[in-house]
């Protein structure tokens, strides 16, 4: 199943089976089903509570605090993640707020589906991955789930529990398919946990120990299949890499059992590493002493906007081959 | 149309609401208050005219200047005064202070603008329950720089939800006087979203219940919204002590007072009994609510 259709059917379970379920945003109504097609088909089968809205990030985000307050389930599409800046009060300084500062007296089951992240061409305003922006507000939960993921069943834990969620979507990833543990590719295991919200293990070594951890999450699993099937075809390095579907709060218990015996961490983004979202990871395994002597490495975006054109939007965002030249380069490959 | 029990009722709660105010505004200068607060002296009237024209079932929405509205709505002087002193017994354990309280069907933030979409949004998921209910949103005429006002105003409009928008025009933005702050007219604002208004100049808490009460049931029964502009003035400073008014156009709008109004009403010994009943109801709360529990500890989970 590809990860668009995986979303649109658990989107479909969701508004049939949960009469609180309410499912809008901009353009999301048929026949046009969504800039990136997730909501194809559901406003003609739920015309009542699958709408298309004015073109109003704020407003439509805020209204979504006073639906959830009333005892909806509002899932908002916001068209890019980009967009999230123009709803960024809504988010911080109301939806997050109110149950906490209320003291407990309303809740909040919001979930905000987005488009995040490059490559496609798009430019400085439709192509970034805010997750640092994002994470840095109290109380907000991010997932980001990956091809190795079921984002469908993860979308609906989201719905269905408390706390405003932002579920990213990398674009692309939409038109993939995903790949489950039963199947993997050649050359690599896939173990996932059974959380609501599951860490997915890849490792491209069943027989020894790790010596490069990768951490990273969503859009970047697609770098790391064919980078970890490189790394252990030409330089028999063993590696294993860590992708949480929940990238804030952070799943620490769930990467500590493999920090005990690898040489170099890597954190891949493919947000600016400049106080970033790895620099969190690395501070958190830090204050946990998990580190010891492990070399760190960090890679994400160039830190400036996103380029439209072609070769610049490749130099400013991670790489295969940006990646290998720092583990090399490490390993002393 | 106001019976003299109801006018009774109205008098009360406005004499609740400046008595609980002044006496805030007496705890900060003693020191026993801490953070800051926006005293609703003045604008009475307004408050206790719209909520006593809704259900106790319906949903009010305010601002940073949300005692009044609190008051008039929820009735409840005692645990509004312990929200500010950070007591356990604050309507939200002290987490919110003057500005962020929440009581049932009762909300306030302090970011202006930002509730409107919450009052939309809770009127999107009412108008789906049978109850009928109706969502009143306070806002002030500082409010209407906001942005996020406008988007929420078109979508009330287009998708018909059943939200009273007050707009209690103050004339000063914090300190800027309204002429060098808003183009434009206010009504034009709604009438431009298609949505009905009617502006009102009184300090008359009769009156503004006898223009609300009729637009309250109109929303009601066509859950379609309306916009209720009342011009007004606040007689105390925006918040604490950062009054730059004229004193001379302070005691202009002063000579307006909704309470003096409503005196001429009412007979003397009903004025007085009411203020005595007051007076040691808030004085009351005033004494228990400081030697109320201090919420100090957030609970383990409550990170």
């Amino acid at each position: 199943m590809k990860f668009v259709a995986s979303i649109n059917k658990a989107l479909d379970t969701l508004l049939e089976e949960n009469d609180e379920v309410i499912f809008y945003g901009e353009d999301l109504a048929d026949p046009y089903g969504g800039a990136f097609k997730v909501s194809k088909g559901l406003s003609s089968k739920y015309p009542s509570t699958v709408i298309s809205t004015p073109i109003s990030e704020a407003a439509i985000v805020g209204m979504a605090g006073g639906m959830a307050i009333a005892g909806l389930r509002p899932v908002v599409e916001i068209m890019f993640g980009d967009f999230l800046a123009l709803a960024m009060d809504q988010l911080l300084n109301h939806l997050t707020k109110y149950p906490w500062m209320y003291n407990h007296r309303v809740s909040t089951p919001v979930t905000i589906r987005t488009a995040m992240g490059g490559r496609r061409g798009y430019g400085p305003t439709h192509s970034q991955s805010l997750e640092a922006l994002l994470s840095s507000i109290p109380r907000l939960k991010i997932l980001s789930p990956s091809i190795y993921h079921n984002p469908g069943e993860i979308l609906k834990h989201c719905v269905l529990h408390d706390d405003v969620k932002i579920f990213s979507e990398h674009k692309m990833l939409y038109t993939m398919n995903l790949i489950e543990a039963s199947n993997p590719p050649d050359g690599l295991q896939i173990q996932s946990n059974s959380n609501p919200y599951p860490t997915v293990r890849l490792s491209n070594c069943e027989f020894e120990p790790a010596e490069l951890l990768i951490i990273t999450h969503g859009g970047n699993s697609v770098l790391v299949e064919e980078l970890m099937l490189e790394l252990l075809l030409e330089y028999e390095l063993a590696t294993e890499c860590i992708l949480p579907s929940i990238i804030k709060p952070f799943p620490l218990e769930d990467i500590v059992r493999s920090t005990g015996s690898p040489r170099a961490i890597l954190l891949l983004e493919e947000s600016p590493t400049e106080f970033g979202w790895s620099a969190e990871v690395i501070a958190q395994l830090a204050e946990g002493n998990y580190l010891d002597q492990k070399r760190v490495i960090r890679i994400g975006a160039r830190n400036t906007p996103i380029p439209s054109g072609a070769a610049l939007e490749a130099d400013v965002l991670p790489s295969k081959e940006k990646i290998l030249t720092k583990i090399k380069n490490v390993f002393n490959l | 149309m106001v019976n003299s029990s109801q006018s009774e009722l109205m008098y009360h709660s406005m004499v609740r609401i400046r008595i609980f105010e002044e006496n805030i505004l007496d705890l900060f200068s003693k020191g026993l208050l801490g953070g800051t607060t926006h005293a609703y002296i003045g604008q009475e009237a307004n408050a206790v005219g719209v909520i006593t024209a809704l259900n106790p079932e319906d949903i009010v929405i305010s601002n940073h200047r949300c005692h009044g509205h609190y008051i008039a709505f929820k009735h409840n002087p005692y645990a509004l005064l312990c929200e500010m002193m950070g007591k356990e017994d604050g309507l939200c354990a002290g987490k919110g202070g003057s500005q962020h309280i929440c009581d049932d069907n009762f909300f306030s933030n302090g970011i202006q603008g930002g509730i409107v979409p919450l009052a939309a949004g809770i009127a999107f998921a009412v108008k789906r329950k049978p109850e009928n209910k109706i969502v009143t949103v306070f806002i002030g005429d500082g409010t209407l720089g906001q942005g996020v006002v406008y988007e929420t105003l078109n979508i009330i409009s287009k998708w018909k939800l059943p939200v009273l928008l007050v707009v209690e025009n103050n004339r000063y933005a914090q300190s800027t006087k309204i002429e060098n702050n808003l183009a434009g007219s206010i009504t034009a604002r709604f009438s431009a979203f298609d949505i009905p208004n009617t502006e009102l100049s009184t300090f008359d808490c009769t009156e503004i219940f006898e223009s609300a009460k009729p637009i309250v049931e109109k929303i009601r029964a066509t859950s379609r919204p309306h916009a209720l502009i009342l011009n007004t003035y606040r007689f105390a400073s925006h918040s604490k002590s950062d009054d730059g008014r004229d004193q001379e156009e302070v005691d202009i709008w002063r000579s307006n007072d909704p309470l003096t109004l409503h005196e001429n009403k009412l007979s003397t010994e009903v004025v007085k009994s009411i203020r005595n009943h007051v007076e040691e109801e808030i004085q009351n709360a005033v004494d228990l609510a400081i030697k109320a529990e201090p919420a100090v500890l957030l609970d383990g989970r409550d990170y």
